[in-house]
């Protein structure tokens, strides 16, 4: 699907909107979105027509960079909406038996002993008071220490960082004393 | 033995006991993105963030894609006033070939009155012309008859000749007509 023609609209901006979407695209791959049942080339296309639709519906109006980036976290939200839809309908059989999507398949064995440890890794965090509880997951989520420190509304990124720290010895030590063994960061 | 990575397991467990698409609003995640989150909406979106890797994963790709949008809406906002800006002076030169298109007009008028009047003034002087000719040469006429009066009125001629003394030449002798007519007079 192309985007809407209108001779009004420079070239120029139907090859910065590739470039926009080629940048969108690479991202979505680069952190693994498409692992979550995500099409990144759907992504990308629904997100320049979305642009090209309200840049035709306003073109006086106010184009900032938030509205662009609204744009784009709505067209993932879509995505991963009609992603649960296809995960809730039934897979083949041949599906079934890996992990999940774009993961290799993962023994029995190997799937006792993690979910044996999941279980263990919530009871411990459920022990964790909220205040330290947060800095910990949202950095075993991925997130840096002044992203963490946003999120959450931790002072500095020091203070994220000394929370996170204690907060992790404090994991550690609870799931080495309830047995599920030793744990990396 | 090798150890588990602590933020694998967790995300493994988050992925499998994640919230839905809906948890959080496409502004949320931008403005998480942007670390700008609403202190009362802060800790609700930082734990959905927290348990779920596809939302976190999106607040990612925002971050890293916020630059790219800026400069987007930037090269956007340029492209649309140079675009109204085109539009404008499309306008005016509307707007500047309209006036000139009513000046033209009147312009236009304005010579045609000129030539009407000019061919008009052409032809009254044209006749003039020729009343002013046809008195000319009834002026003529008029000049041709006086100076026919005058040398038939002959006052010169016989005057002259009345008034010469006898014995004092008349100086030089005007014709021989007129030297006819005195000769006889005076010669007895």
């Amino acid at each position: 699907m192309t985007a809407p023609e209108d001779p009004s609209i420079p070239a120029r901006l139907e090859a910065l909107f590739r470039t926009y979407g080629a940048k969108v695209q690479a991202l979505l791959l680069t952190y693994g979105l498409d692992k979550h049942g995500i099409d990144p080339s759907d992504v990308e296309q629904e997100v320049r027509i979305r642009l090209w639709r309200a840049l035709e519906r306003d073109r006086s109006g106010a184009f900032h960079a938030s509205y662009i980036q609204r744009v784009v976290a709505s067209t993932v939200i879509d995505a991963m909406r009609r992603a649960e839809v296809r995960a809730a309908e039934p897979l083949p059989d041949e599906e079934e038996e890996s992990g999940g999507i774009g993961e290799a398949p993962i023994g029995p064995d190997r799937r006792a002993v993690d979910v044996e440890q999941m279980q263990g890794l919530a009871r411990c965090l459920a022990g964790i008071p909220e205040r330290r509880r947060l800095p910990i997951t949202l950095h075993l989520q991925g997130f840096a220490l002044q992203e963490i420190a946003d999120l959450a509304g931790i002072p500095s990124a020091e203070a994220a960082r000394k929370l996170v720290s204690r907060g992790l010895d404090e994991l550690k030590t609870r799931l080495r004393e309830l047995g599920y063994g030793e744990f990396d960061d | 033995m090798t150890r588990t990575s602590l933020s694998d397991l967790y995300r493994r467990f988050t992925q499998a006991n994640a919230p839905g698409p809906d948890a959080v609003q496409a502004d949320d995640l931008v403005a998480a993105a942007e670390g700008t989150l609403a202190s009362d909406r802060r800790e609700a979106i930082a734990g959905i963030l927290a348990s779920s890797p596809a939302h976190a994963d999106v607040v990612r790709v925002l971050r890293d894609l916020k630059s790219d949008s800026e400069t987007l809406a930037a090269h956007v906002a340029s492209d649309d006033c140079e675009t109204t800006h085109r539009r404008r002076q499309s306008g005016t030169r509307r707007i500047a070939a309209h006036r000139r298109s009513g000046v033209q007009r009147w312009a236009a008028v304005a010579a045609c009155l000129v030539a009407v009047l000019g061919a008009w003034s052409m032809h009254s002087s044209r006749t003039d012309d020729v009343q002013s000719g046809a008195r000319g040469t009834l002026a003529r006429a008029d000049v041709i008859f006086s100076t026919h009066d005058k040398i038939f009125g002959g006052e010169n001629i016989f005057g002259g000749s009345m008034d010469q003394k006898p014995g004092h030449p008349a100086g030089k002798p005007r014709s021989g007509g007129d030297r006819v007519f005195h000769g006889d007079f005076s010669g007895g």
